[in-house]
């Protein structure tokens, strides 16, 4: 069953190292962060190729930094502390702890990354979703390429990462009079999403001005954006609650199409997704408000 | 084939042979012999193999052996004189915290993190320190005031 069978650990000193390493052994290297998702993965076949493991404990990579109006989050930071940093109670962030207290067990916090949740790509992962909201941007090493988290998923674990390249960074935009939220369902306390939503406003003269909005769980290979929900919501006052229920429930499933599976029908997935969305249309809002 | 590391488990330094895709939790159970850490879903959900590395609690069947190679770990065997490991196992006997025992190690070493961070948690900090250990006989309730019984006999130990 199992064919999972790395022969080699490579410890890069410094990411001129682990940039080497990846370029020499491209596709058959594969870097381990928290290391949280390699059974589900190896026992599904999805790393029967890799022969290298990369461990990037010696590289630094876990810091929250504030810089240059932005927040800047190290790839190996685990869930855990970005939870537990304050910076993370601001309005305009606050998807991104949603996301990290959704996750239950401290064990798996203890050690998960961001950069791993968003490097294994799979479409019911809850920080990818709040990343994208965020609209957070990597920045890919050694040569500093950046761009928008939505992007660099590509797909059902796939990401764009060229042989030689890893995830060094994610950063966010400071930004003014916005709030966001994160609410996901799932059927037990450990379990992976059955949906999730993250959403993100801007609030002017108390309606909203503009939104972002994620939803996960199983709608397609990766979190999808609902783009006519997003300009729908321009002008809403939240408060309102017919006014935001009549537009997310006639414009969500436009651009989220749930699948079935043994866990949930597409049907359920929908109305789940809807709920879930309403509610963080209006915790962000909130947010923002008090 | 294999690689060479050592694995400091409490206070005792191993230099096991194992290969890159072992866990934790099979090399401690497996090739040290410390067997008292348990092996129960494998998925991250359950609990039973919880072993504390460097202060904080993580799942052993989650984490490769080398991960784990240079850091300071913690099982339910403990190192010796270890004062709050020996109140948490008073509190779990005197409160009858346990019943087939099997998910006892780990619920042993979560509250073990909890208390060395927070000797005096709430039953709601307790509650959240244990969402990733189940435990199918007790109710949890048994469990609680296990870990309330410890932090009054720590608390009781400084005093003196």
């Amino acid at each position: 069953m199992y064919s999972f069978r790395p022969s080699v650990v490579a410890k890069p000193e410094s990411e001129e190292e682990l940039a080497e390493v990846l370029r020499k052994h491209g596709r058959n290297a594969r870097i381990v962060a928290g290391g949280t998702g390699i059974y589900e993965l190896s026992r599904r076949g999805l790393l029967s190729d890799v022969d290298v493991l990369v461990d990037i404990s010696k590289l630094q990579l876990s810091y929250i930094k504030e810089e240059g109006g932005k927040i800047i989050i190290g790839a190996a930071t685990s869930l855990e502390t970005i939870q537990r940093s304050s910076i993370f109670s601001r309005p305009y962030l606050s998807a991104l702890r949603d996301a990290c207290l959704s996750i239950q067990p401290l064990q798996v916090k203890n050690v998960a990354t961001l950069g791993g949740a968003l490097c294994t790509a799979l479409p019911f992962l809850d920080m990818p979703v709040a990343l994208f909201s965020l609209e957070a941007i990597v920045t890919i090493g050694p040569d500093m390429r950046e761009m928008k988290a939505y992007e660099f998923v590509k797909g059902f674990f796939d990401v764009d990462l060229k042989d030689g390249e890893y995830l060094r960074e994610v950063s966010i935009s400071m930004k003014e009079k916005s709030g966001s939220s994160f609410m996901k369902f799932s059927l037990t306390s450990d379990d992976w999403a059955i949906a999730n939503c993250s959403v993100s406003v801007v609030v002017d003269e108390g309606l909203i001005s503009s939104a972002s909005i994620f939803v996960g769980g199983a709608f397609g290979e990766k979190p999808v954006r609902a783009v006519r929900t997003e300009e729908r919501l321009r002008g809403i006052l939240p408060s309102d609650t017919d006014a935001l229920k009549n537009a997310i429930d006639s414009t969500l499933h436009l651009d989220a199409k749930p699948e079935t599976d043994v866990k949930a029908s597409s049907e359920y997935r929908m109305d789940v997704a809807k709920v879930l969305c309403r509610r963080a249309v209006f915790q962000a809002y909130r947010r923002v408000m008090t | 084939m294999g690689i060479k590391i050592i694995l400091n488990i409490n206070s005792k330094r191993y230099s096991v042979d194992i290969e890159p895709w072992e866990t934790l939790n099979h090399v401690i159970r497996e090739k040290i012999g410390l067997t008292g850490t348990k092996k129960g879903c494998e998925t991250g959900g359950c609990g039973s193999c919880t072993v504390v590395v460097d202060g904080k609690a993580v799942y052993s069947c989650m984490m490769l052996a080398f991960q784990a190679s240079g850091k300071d770990i913690l099982t339910v065997e403990g190192r010796d004189n270890d004062v709050l490991l020996a109140a948490i196992r008073k509190g779990f006997m005197e409160m009858g915290g346990l019943q087939c025992g099997y998910c006892t190690p780990g619920f042993i070493m979560s509250a073990y993190a909890l208390l060395s961070m927070n000797p005096k948690p709430s039953r709601e900090e307790i509650k959240e320190a244990f969402v990733g250990n189940l435990c199918r006989c007790t109710g949890y309730v048994k469990i609680f005031e296990s870990v309330e019984r410890a932090s009054q006999i720590i608390s009781g130990d400084k005093r003196e």
